[in-house]
């Protein structure tokens, strides 16, 4: 559905074609809402580990996934599915900053399986020897996200520029906030050398995550922001508007057992379904791109 | 003594914080632009919520100390709510009053006015959670007056004004300070209220609190650094407030 | 003219649903001594709040030298009068700060005026110590001299010297005659003591659960009583 079927101004046509806003998320499939609480959690990460661990009371062995929190719906999902066709085994998940976990595991954190938004994590660990090998499973990109209301009445990619707007990204120590700006840079090409210099005259706040940045603008104190898509895919009554793949900055996601996991064979086990056709397309419906 | 295993916790960490952050470039990491800029925005903001908290709370803390007037107990109800809540709900509150869609914020909006992500923001959000805390130290250094001695003054023929002066504010002088010394620790402590409804930009309102809280992201030194200063500052302010809390008192 | 200097016509003051002080008609008699004596609760202390403009009546109305006393009296009404209180309440400063305190309130230069007063209290001399390190019946003074330095048209007196030993007693009751006999001031003195009242006082009042069931000249007040419990109040024999 686009804006012009909302009875709003019809999309300015760009010279390249840029796609308009849009209403929820570009995939297919994607989640009818989210419940209450996980909604909370985009609004106050410190409630994050209260819905983080969903123990059952049968189960013999605790398997324990570090997840990004971009992974939130996606590896919950996950790790119910694992959970079924596990009975004997709980899924302990915690979600946290992909620099926070990794924090978390140098200082002795028990984990058997850690899934990071970016490389640099996984080699850190790496390099330390707590972790032997890893491999991506999943890609997301980025995507720019409006009010539902989008009282500033951007229409394309070009009206971030506008000057007055109220822009939230991450703050560029956080990978998705850089891959924001390098975003921004490479569109430079699209609008001119002086864009990304211009939007970012309208940053009003360098957020620690993307969560932050769905409430923001969920809430219409921000005009625009940049997130993954999966971030969009959570919030579905956000407007967005598509970055093109040729401007676009791709994040690999890293997937690793702990060298020193408390249940290795589980972990393996863990991984190859997430590598697997069912745990790929549940990555799908959570708005993130499989990895060939 | 089980007592000593709670003390330890509490001072383990912070000795340990200490000693990590000054064996590092301590004077390397402060000197950095983005500390000085978090140094000066915390200053700068905090001061000033102290300063209104006692313009606007000592009258407010007064009438409720004195006046049995109707709606007193929702009053005191509303102004120890915030010592308890959260700062996360504090930050939300703020933002769905006085954000740009907030009820009054829309109405705000009319005139011009944009309060989120403003320094502005960043003041009102450490009001929030700090204020409470002068108004009810204050409260009870004003209750504690002896009725008559205002009484009498009055029956000397002072004005209200002169009886706070000459006979309220130098008795209850070091309550009003303990008060203010509180309100100023908070607001410089202030992290998730601000962080919702202010937001964090470097040079406007990025606090203290805030950049320690990205310096994580960024650069452990930093923070370590910024922390360090903050610990100190509030040691030197829990110490002065001990030592009024400990000298003789004026009645 | 020899009007009144105070006149309660009707008077009530209720608290909490209970009237504490109801009376019809009182006139307080310019540049005399009334004493106001009567049981614990009687309603004492809150006629006085009452001249003294610390609260004002439920009910009726008080003329105070011919005005009536509005709901919110002016300032330089309320400073015409002053109050000293059983319990001296005294800043926590030197004598001279106290006994100018008063005056510093009204923007008028102490001079002489101080001295003056700590010579007729016996206080000459003792300018510089701290008031709060005084002796009981020291402080007494200073209060009495604080009401005093500021020349008050009226002077109440609640029980000022209930805590005081004998010769305090008597330096204070001779205080107090002094001014009303040199200055004129009218004075309202409420006192548990009925000999004081007998020492001092022109008129006698007794007051009884807020009700001012006799009011005479002090020899008729003590000698022939209209009132029954009046006498037995007058021979120091009601228990309470
Ligand atoms: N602010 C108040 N609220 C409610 N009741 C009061 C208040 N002030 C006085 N009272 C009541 O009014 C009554 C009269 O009090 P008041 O102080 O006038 O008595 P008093 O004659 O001066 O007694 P005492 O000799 O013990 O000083 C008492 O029963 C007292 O409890
Ligand atoms: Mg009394």
């Amino acid at each position: 559905m686009t804006l012009a079927s909302r009875k709003t101004p019809p999309v300015e046509s760009l010279g390249q074609g840029l796609p308009p806003p849009s209403r929820g998320r570009p995939h297919n499939g994607r989640p009818q809402g989210l419940p209450l609480l996980l909604r909370l959690c985009a609004l106050a990460p410190i409630l994050l580990s209260a819905c983080a661990a969903s123990p059952t009371p049968t189960p013999t062995q605790t398997l324990t996934i570090f997840a990004a929190s971009s992974l939130l719906g996606a590896f919950t999902e996950m790790g119910d599915s694992f959970e079924s066709a596990h009975p004997a085994v709980s899924v302990a998940l915690n979600f946290d900053g992909s620099q926070s976990l990794r924090a978390q595991i140098e200082q002795g954190a028990m984990a058997d399986v850690f899934a990071s938004a970016n490389a640099e994590e996984i080699e850190a660990l790496a390099a330390q020897s707590l972790i032997a090998t890893s491999q991506p499973f999943a890609a997301n990109s980025l995507i720019v996200i409006l009010p539902s209301a989008n009282t500033a009445g951007i229409q394309s990619l070009a009206d971030l520029a506008r000057p007055g707007l109220f822009l939230v990204l991450a703050a560029n120590d956080v990978p998705v906030g850089r891959y924001s700006r390098q975003a921004l840079e490479k569109l430079n090409a699209q609008f001119g050398a002086d864009y990304s210099t211009r939007v970012l005259a309208n940053l009003v706040s360098d957020e620690s995550n993307a969560k932050q940045i769905v409430a923001k603008v969920q809430l219409g104190e921000a005009d625009a922001g940049i997130v993954y898509v999966s971030d969009s895919v959570a919030a579905p009554d956000l407007l967005t508007l598509a970055i093109p793949p040729e401007y676009n900055v791709t994040a690999e996601y890293p997937i690793a057992a702990l060298a020193n996991a408390p249940h290795p064979e589980l972990a393996a086990e863990f991984i190859a379904f997430v590598l697997s056709a069912d745990g790929q397309s549940i990555l799908e419906k959570w708005g993130f791109r499989p990895v060939k | 003594m089980p007592g000593s295993v709670l003390v330890s916790l509490l001072a383990v960490p912070l000795a340990a914080l200490l000693w990590r952050a000054l064996s590092q470039n301590f004077a390397a990491h402060i000197i950095t632009h983005s500390a000085f800029a978090a140094l000066r925005i915390s200053l700068v903001t905090s001061t000033l919520t102290t300063f209104f908290t006692i313009i606007i709370g000592t009258p407010l803390a007064y009438a409720l100390a004195r006046w049995p007037f109707r709606g007193r107990p929702l009053i005191e109800l509303i102004i120890d709510l915030p010592i308890v809540l959260p700062p996360a709900v504090a930050g939300l509150a703020l933002l769905i009053a006085f954000g740009r869609q907030g009820v009054f914020g829309m109405w705000l909006g009319a005139f011009g006015i944009t309060l989120p992500f403003t320094t502005t923001a960043v003041v009102i959000a450490q009001t929030f959670v700090a204020a409470p805390l002068y108004v009810r130290t204050a409260r009870v250094g004003f209750a504690a007056v002896d009725v008559q001695l205002e009484e009498s003054a009055y029956a000397e023929g002072a004005t209200q004004w002169q009886l706070f002066r000459h006979v309220m504010l130098p008795l209850t002088a070091r309550s009003l300070l303990s008060g203010a010394i509180l309100c100023w620790t908070r607001a410089l402590g202030e992290f998730g209220a601000t962080i919702l409804f202010a937001g964090n930009l470097e040079g406007r309102t990025q606090t203290m609190p805030l950049a320690i809280y990205l310096g994580f992201e960024r650069d452990l030194g930093v923070a370590l650094a910024l922390s360090t200063l903050l610990i100190a500052t509030s040691i030197v302010l829990l110490a002065v407030l001990r030592w009024l809390d400990h000298s003789t008192p004026d009645q | 003219m020899n009007r009144p200097f105070y006149r309660l016509a009707n008077v009530k003051q209720i608290y909490n649903g209970r009237a504490v002080l109801d009376v019809e008609n009182l006139a307080v008699e310019r540049g005399e001594i009334l004493a106001i004596v009567g049981p614990s609760g009687a309603g004492k202390s809150t006629l006085l709040r009452l001249l003294n403009f610390l609260e004002t009546p439920t009910e009726g109305e008080i003329v105070f030298d011919g005005t009536p006393i509005p709901r919110d009296p002016p300032l330089d009404l309320i400073r015409r009068a002053t109050t000293v209180f059983q319990r001296p309440m005294l800043l926590n400063r030197s004598v001279r700060d106290n006994v100018s305190f008063g005056l510093s309130l009204r923007n008028i230069a102490p001079d002489g005026r101080v001295a003056d007063v700590l010579n007729r209290v016996g206080l000459a001399g003792m300018e510089t110590a701290a008031a709060r390190e005084l002796s009981g019946g020291e402080m007494q003074r200073v209060a009495l001299a604080r009401a005093l330095v500021i020349r008050p048209d009226a002077l109440l007196l609640d029980e000022p010297t209930a805590n005081l030993d004998p010769y305090n007693v008597g330096l204070i009751e001779s205080i107090v005659r002094e001014q009303n006999e040199s200055q004129g001031t009218t004075i309202v003195m409420v006192t548990h003591n009925v000999f004081q009242a007998r020492r001092l006082a022109h008129r006698v009042g007794l007051l009884l659960n807020g009700n001012l069931i006799e009011l005479s000249p002090t020899a008729e007040f003590f000698d022939s009583p209209r009132d029954p419990r009046a006498a037995v109040f007058a021979r120091g024999e009601m228990a309470y």
